[in-house]
């Protein structure tokens, strides 16, 4: 008895195996023997109107596909442009440069000198950064010039670059903090700082803020220099004990302009600029006198 | 049903392929107008150069007693008489032993100047018998306090930073500050103002205080009073010496100038 029960189950096996599912089954026949007849003209209505249905949801599809290939098109081209903008920005500033610098060729570099101040050799030799107290005065350097190389440019033959702006901003990096307070440098009396109250002269224009720069009052012409700061004081009434003990860099940033009254007076650059210093520049080039001292 | 949500799949689709278009071409727009703006008119350069700043000055109290051996073993407090009733009546006699210590394992510090000051505070009692908290503003008249073993002279100046000279009229409006400073002899036997360096201890009082019986009036009536023990250490370096300079630097509240005017 088992052993018949053994061979039908794997004759079924057998039989299960044969069933090549790739292939679609043949539709079981209707289970039901209603007559056609008795199906309503109803039902013939609602049959019809789905395919109906069916045939407008499969335009719609083939519609939105052709509309959805152009989307995919036009993305990809503006990618391709958007890459192909990329590259010529790579290029344009590692060459330092841009097509327009080119043709105004404005030239700036500038130095901070006397940085082995800020150091001390040790005993074995090694050098290590000197501690800096509340109330020490560095006298760190730094110079600006209208050149490429802080040395000068070679003379040119032709078309001079011109004069330019300039503006500057010392800050100390302290523990990823900008630190525009403690720092005070030397300065010659040549660099224009906001002042909240000279500037309530001029009256507020709703644009200039205490941004940090220093303007110079004068326009500085080809190959010409200027000092920046000669030394620098580390406020001892600013500093506290919390700033003790911490790592920081002092950073000069130095930006300029073409030497043009408009590029100031119409705030097209630095929009932030005192109007103390801008009134100034203005009357001073209402008095045609353009420094070019050294 | 099914219609419906295939409907709504291609309308999201359809948007989202608006928006990336829509964000490609913003961005290629603004790429565009940034590089033929004037912007591109300002150049920018910048140096830097690294630097470190020195170790802030750090000051511990210290409650001291003499070891076996005779040593002098100090232990920083943060709440100077916790061992005593430091609730204190006229008359009575306080003994204290304290102390400072500069810098620690932990926050070491710059050399310093110290100077010293005790001073005895009070508080109204109220009707409940809860104390009124004390402002520090509140104590700087108070001089209440009576030394009956004084610091060690050869060791500490006492000096009123608000009269260095002695040259103002003490009158009844006159409110002086007292502290006593650190000092030691120069080669010439001046005194002067001694640096306090990293990991020295100092000793200030060893003996008893007591309340003034001439400064307590009837304003001190119903009140509680307190030992205020305050120590200061303000760095040694560009800080002219309050001993040999009095008047001069923060201290003084640079009454004459500061380190620059003492060199000039």
């Amino acid at each position: 008895m088992a052993d018949e029960y053994n061979q039908n189950n794997n004759q079924n096996n057998q039989q299960r195996k044969a069933i090549d599912v790739t292939k679609p089954r043949s539709a079981p026949p209707p289970q039901s023997n209603i007559d056609a007849s008795r199906v309503s003209a109803y039902t013939l209505r609602e049959q019809q109107s789905l395919e109906k249905l069916k045939k407008q949801v499969g335009n719609l599809n083939h519609k939105e596909n052709k509309a959805s290939l152009i989307k995919t098109i036009v993305a990809i081209i503006l990618v391709v442009l958007l890459i192909i903008l990329a590259v010529v920005f790579v290029i344009i500033i590692g060459r330092g440069s841009s097509v327009e610098e080119e043709v105004v060729d404005m030239r700036l570099s500038v130095q901070i000198e006397n940085k082995s101040t800020l150091s001390i050799i040790t005993e074995t030799g090694e050098e290590k950064l000197r501690e800096i107290h509340p109330g020490d005065r560095v006298p760190l350097r730094a110079s600006v010039r209208n050149s490429m190389d802080i040395r000068g440019d070679a003379a040119l033959e032709g078309t001079e670059p011109p004069a330019i702006y300039v503006r500057f901003k010392l800050v100390l990096v302290l523990g990823y903090e900008e630190r525009y307070d403690i720092m005070k440098p030397t300065m010659h009396d040549v660099w224009y700082k906001y002042d909240a109250e000279t500037e309530e002269k001029f009256g507020t224009n709703g644009m200039s803020f205490d941004d940090h720069y220093y303007y110079l009052k004068t326009a500085l012409p080809f190959t010409d220099a200027r000092e920046l700061f000669s030394a620098i004081l580390f406020d001892g009434n600013v500093l506290t004990c919390d700033d003790g003990g911490k790592y920081g860099q002092i950073q000069v940033h130095v930006e300029c302009i073409e030497a043009d009254i408009n590029n100031i007076i119409s705030r097209t650059f630095w929009p932030t600029a005192p109007q103390g210093w801008v009134s100034y520049m203005l009357s001073e080039w209402s008095g045609g006198s353009v420094s070019s001292s050294n | 049903m099914i219609a419906q949500k295939q409907q709504n799949n291609l309308n999201k689709k359809i948007q989202m392929q608006n928006m990336i278009i829509i964000a490609l071409a913003i961005v290629i727009i603004v790429l565009i107008v940034v590089s033929s703006t004037a912007a591109w008119y300002i150049r920018t350069k910048s140096d830097s150069t690294d630097l470190i700043l020195s170790r802030p000055v750090n000051i511990y109290i210290t409650e001291y007693t003499t070891g076996q051996g005779g040593e002098t073993i100090h232990t920083v407090k943060k709440d100077i008489l916790e061992d005593y009733d430091n609730r204190i009546y006229p008359g009575d006699r306080v003994k204290l032993n304290l102390g400072m210590v500069i810098g620690s394992a932990d926050d070491p510090s710059s050399n310093a100047f110290v100077r010293v000051k005790l001073q005895m505070a009070f508080s109204k009692l109220g009707d409940n018998g809860v104390e009124e908290p004390i402002a520090m503003e509140d104590l700087r008249d108070q001089r209440l306090i009576e030394y009956q073993n004084e610091p060690d002279g050869e060791m500490w100046e006492l000096i009123d930073f608000n009269d260095p000279e002695g040259k103002l009229e003490k009158n009844a409006d006159y409110v002086p500050d007292y502290w006593y400073v650190l000092k030691t002899k120069d080669a010439y036997g001046n005194d002067i103002a001694r640096e306090a360096l990293d990991g020295q201890t100092f000793e200030f009082v060893n003996g008893f205080i007591k309340l003034s019986k001439t400064e307590i009036t009837n304003k001190h009536a119903n009140c509680s009073f307190h030992i205020l023990y305050v120590v200061e250490a303000i760095q040694s370096k560009n800080v002219p010496d309050p001993v040999k300079y009095p008047g001069y630097g923060p201290w003084y509240n640079f009454m004459y100038g500061d380190v620059e005017d003492v060199q000039g």
